[in-house]
């Protein structure tokens, strides 16, 4: 059951993630030069993401 | 209330949910996976609690894997209620303790948590038992309601109707939300499965991560391999990587074969199924969230449930067969909000080959229907049977279960003996104690069962609608994702007995079919053509099967299945009758026509999961260059199982997309003839043969105008000899103890019967025998119309107990004491003795009817050793057996006497014997003119009044229709 994040991510945390959002663009490319699957790639997209939409606070 | 579970606050659609939840309405979560939704269900218990303290809910869920991940989830999530874990929630389902069975039933938690398997055979059935918990119900949460489509989704419709009909008649007053994957129409799908008015809130407020998509069409590899590679360097990356395939045994092999490449990852890689024990998944859970293990590939068995952690890489192995399944896999990874990858390996199919040549489709949103048929005459005739079980039914509740349909079909199953109207009228009810028992809530009709050879332990099972066609002997048979060979079927049993294998092929049958409309209910243009929707009945016969190779499909050898019985679907189907002149233009271009039909029928088939989520043996299809019923070119398509599941009806309404699609996805393949990936089906009952791609093509131009019909573009003989030589329409005594001995009349009395009292109405009778007839009920001689001819009722008491001779399998042992017989004209009894036996045989042989009761299976076997077999062609009418036919089992005549008429009987069998013991024939004579009286006073009740009443266990007093 997810709650939503209390907030973004900083300091070091921001970094690591930032790494690893570098290494999914790395990884695409790996894939799209690697031999064997290259040549079989036949589409790359995306599906963009969205914020968190939280209700408005309310008693009761 | 967000404090009360520790929460400071929620997602817009969660707040949307609650606001229906507060107005009163049902709700239906249309959102993404990892969007919160048991969050939202538990705030609409708490919003319902607000109203009703004392309120606790029943979430149900379509797996007990399911279930049990949830249950810590949900009692963390109220402890800060004050509630002990147990006081909090509960799983009551099949591996349920019984002795926890009693605690929970006694003094359920807030949340119950359950299974519609154990709704229909434990809850409702039982449901007085679970007073306390449906008498305070405020709440039912449907998680995973998408699951629930086709025969599973019919039956579940109604095992809510049942469930929202008990729990208000025991006070309470439950609302419903339910959670489901994003699909089409939502509100239309969940307002149909669960018969209510819903809400529908489906704008997710949950934030989504970018998520980068790619889409690998492997030609000259295969696609197994290629996911491999493509898992292993994902890994090798560093990413935490979830390959998703479609069977177990593809997991198996992925798993081994990136071990075999790379050695040094397995330990970080691992493979996830549901054969698994749930601890050994417990570790994998644990050792992927925790980062321990870098790559798994799963079966389905990981696309719900527990949060793994925030995956990097999704790969779906094979297309899942629908948006919703695809996003839902997708949606495993980048569950955090960081960026994630997923990869589409396309298998060589249609379906798959139509989604990575359209990406559009993919992000478009559309998504498919989940589609249901409740009005399943055999589905929805059961559960009304099954509630008339739970508590007899009143026109209302025969309206609130089934709706505008109900008194149909209450007429229809008093009728045919399933529910039995109370005597007072207005009520029904089942006269059987547990049909639900009777009701699998997977299948149609009755199943057979799948069974281990060896252990006989259950495997699962099958409707017998499919059995010839995926369970034959012989058959591979996938399960779980293990592979089995079916060895044999034992019929009586309905078993048909499998061994495990490994093999790298699978199996295919060879059938003619054939298919005739019954009735057609909707008609309308597509094009030139028309379309029809309506019933059909499809016969096939099965003939052979086929074992291919399960990497290029080619076949290896052939095996006849003989004996197999024409199997016979009555269903619903919709077809395509294409205008006078379809043929000719075929010929004309030099089509193959039987071939375009053909394949212009797989291709629309295989695309059909577009339209509705379906899986291979939800439809079928059948096409004929000339139909015998319309004399036209025509395609059937229609659904697999007996009365329908509503796929077909989606595809008539939506026909012009689909054949749209199917277009496309033919001017698309670039294969030179047909190919997997186009017209080739791998479930093809003729070997996929003929088939002409580039024919199916010209009909849909035909279709959508871009070509037109020919009436008279060949001569009739060249169009003879096109179709020549193509089936069109294929597709898919001994006993242990003494020698039995002719008894020897020895009765010493006169012979040939002896004439005794007649029937008195209303009077006593003064010697011996017979009861006084019912006041008011007419005389059997007024009753029998005049060619009817002489009836007699006929009764025997016998020499010896059933105990003295053996067992009731030796009731020709027994021996005559003596018989009765009543005149059914002019009332006069006739008592015969053992040695006027064969004077009672002849009486008996010259009679139109003898009416008796248990006269079949029991006085004419007492007979059977004086008189020879030719007794048995006595014309009889057997009172215990008309009844037993009607509700499925056996009453006493003392039971229908004392119901029917207030009479009881003047003794008993086993008096009867102590009489005979003690010489004292005159008591058994007036036994046994009381019994034959009994007997024509309630043949005369039935022949009168149309029914006679009985009593069930349950105390009510039911009529049981009668036509004699």
């Amino acid at each position: 059951m997810p709650s939503p994040p209390a907030a973004a991510p900083a300091g070091r945390e921001a970094r690591a993630w930032a790494t690893l959002q570098d290494g999914m663009r790395r990884l695409i490319e790996t894939l799209e030069a690697h031999p064997r699957i290259g040549p079989h790639l036949v589409y790359r997209g995306r599906a963009e993401g969205r914020a968190a939409a939280f209700a408005e606070p309310r008693t009761g | 209330m967000l404090a009360a579970l520790g929460l400071e606050r929620t997602y817009t659609h969660q707040a949307a949910a609650l606001d229906e939840i507060a107005r009163g309405r049902h709700v239906l979560l249309a959102t993404p996976t990892a969007s919160g939704k048991t969050l939202a269900y538990l705030l609409a218990l708490l919003a319902r609690r607000a109203v009703d303290p004392a309120a606790g809910a029943l979430f149900v869920y379509p797996l007990k894997a399911l279930a049990r991940d949830q249950l810590g989830t949900i009692r963390r999530a109220l402890a800060p209620l004050g509630l002990e874990p147990g006081e909090a929630a509960e799983i009551y389902d099949g591996d349920t303790p019984e002795a926890d069975r009693r605690r929970i039933r006694r003094r359920p938690p807030v949340v119950l948590i359950t299974n519609p398997d154990m709704l229909h055979l434990g809850i409702l059935p039982s449901h007085d038992a679970w007073s306390p918990m449906l008498g305070r119900l405020g709440l039912v949460a449907i998680d995973e309601a998408h699951v629930y489509r086709g025969v599973f989704g019919a039956h579940v419709h109604h095992v809510l109707r049942r469930l929202l009909r008990l729990a208000r008649g025991h006070g309470g007053s439950p609302q419903i939300i339910a959670g489901s994957a994003t699909i089409g129409a939502p509100r239309a799908f969940i307002e149909t499965l669960c018969g209510e008015p819903f809400a529908l809130v489906d704008d997710s407020g949950a934030p989504a991560a970018l998520r980068h998509v790619l889409f690998v069409r492997p030609d000259t590899v295969s696609p197994y391999t290629l996911a491999t590679h493509v898992l292993g360097t994902c890994v090798r990356a560093g990413h935490r990587t979830i390959a998703f395939t479609k069977a177990r045994r593809i997991t198996e092999l992925i798993y081994q074969w990136l071990r075999e490449q790379d050695p040094g990852l397995a330990r970080r890689v691992a493979s996830y199924r549901s054969g698994y024990l749930p601890e050994e998944r417990r570790a994998i859970e644990r050792r992927l969230f925790a980062g321990e293990l870098l790559g798994v590939v799963s079966t389905s068995a990981l696309e719900s449930g527990i949060d793994v952690g925030g995956l990097d890489v999704a790969i779906l192995v094979g297309y899942p067969g629908s948006l919703a399944n695809a996003w839902q896999r997708i949606g495993r990874a980048g569950r955090a909000d960081r960026e994630s990858l997923a990869v589409l390996v396309a298998m060589p199919d249609a379906l798959d080959q139509y989604v990575v040549r359209h990406p559009e489709h993919f992000f478009s949103g559309a998504f498919e229907q989940v589609v249901l048929d409740p009005g399943n005459d055999t589905i929805a005739d059961a559960h009304l049977v099954a509630a008339g079980a739970e508590q007899s039914l009143d026109a209302g509740d025969v309206a609130m279960l089934q709706g505008p349909a109900g008194p149909a079909r209450v007429e229809r199953l008093v009728a045919s003996g399933r529910l039995i109207e109370t005597s007072d009228r207005g009520r029904w009810f089942s006269p059987r104690r547990r049909p639900q028992r009777e009701i699998p809530l997977r299948s149609t009709g009755q199943p057979w069962q799948l069974r281990l050879l060896g252990s006989g332990r259950q495997l699962g099972s099958l409707d017998e609608s499919r059995l010839w066609f995926e369970a034959h002997p012989g058959a591979i048979y996938l399960h779980a994702g293990r592979t089995y060979r079916v060895v044999e079927h034992v019929p009586d049993e309905r078993v048909a007995l499998a061994e495990p294998v490994e093999v790298d092929y699978y199996t295919q049958v060879y059938a003619r079919k054939e298919t005739e409309i019954l009735e057609t209910l909707d008609e309308r243009a597509l094009g030139p053509a028309r379309l029809q929707f309506g019933r059909l009945r499809v016969t096939t016969e099965v003939e052979a099967y086929g074992r291919r190779r399960l990497f290029g499909q080619e076949e290896i050898s052939r095996h006849p299945l003989d004996d197999v019985p024409p199997q016979r679907l009555e269903t619903v189907g919709f077809w395509t009758v294409f205008p006078e002149g379809t043929v000719e233009m075929l010929v004309a271009d030099e089509f193959h026509p039987v071939g375009a039909l053909h394949a212009l029928e797989h291709a629309a088939i295989g695309l059909f999961p577009l339209l509705a989520i379906c899986d291979r043996w939800d439809l079928g299809g059948i096409s004929y260059a000339r139909h015998p019923q319309q004399d036209r070119a025509m395609v059937f398509v229609y659904d697999g199982f007996p009365g329908g599941i509503g796929l077909a009806r989606t595809g008539f309404d939506r026909a012009e997309e689909l054949f749209a699609r199917t277009a496309r996805l033919l001017e698309e393949c670039d294969c030179e003839a047909g190919c997997p990936s186009c017209v080739i089906s791998p479930r093809c009952g003729s070997g996929n043969h003929p088939l002409d791609k580039h024919g199916a093509a010209a009909m849909l131009e035909l279709l959508d105008g871009r070509r037109e019909a020919r009436p008279r573009a060949v001569p009739d003989g060249q169009v003879a000899a096109a179709l020549a030589g193509h089936r069109t329409g294929v597709h898919a005594g001994v006993r242990g103890g003494e020698p039995l001995v002719r008894p020897r009349p020895v009765h010493p009395e006169s012979g040939a019967g002896r004439a005794a009292s007649r029937l008195a109405p209303g009077a006593p009778d003064p010697d011996p025998g017979a009861l006084a007839w019912p006041e008011g009920l007419p005389q059997p001689a007024e009753l029998l119309a005049p060619g009817e001819g002489r009836w007699l009722f006929f009764d025997v008491e016998t020499r010896r107990s059933a105990e003295e001779v053996g067992g009731w399998g030796a009731i020709d042992r027994m021996g005559l004491a003596l018989a009765v017989t009543l005149d059914a004209r002019s009332g006069e009894f006739r008592c015969w003795h053992e040695c006027d036996v064969e004077a009672l045989g002849r009486t008996l042989a010259a009679a139109d009817r003898v009416v008796g009761f248990n006269v079949d299976r029991f006085a004419l076997t007492v007979l059977e050793p004086y008189l020879g077999p030719s007794i048995r062609r006595v014309a009889t009418l057997d009172l215990l057996e008309v009844i037993r036919k009607r509700i499925g089992f056996r009453l006493g005549l003392a039971h229908l006497g004392r119901e029917t008429l207030g009479i009881d009987k003047s003794a008993d069998g086993l008096q009867s014997l102590a009489w005979v013991r003690d010489g004292r024939l005159d008591l058994v004579e007036k036994y046994c003119r009381d019994d034959v009286a009994l007997t024509a006073a309630l043949w005369a009740a039935g022949r009168h009044r149309g029914h006679v009443l009985f009593r069930s266990r349950q105390g009510l007093r039911g009529r049981i229709p009668v036509d004699w």
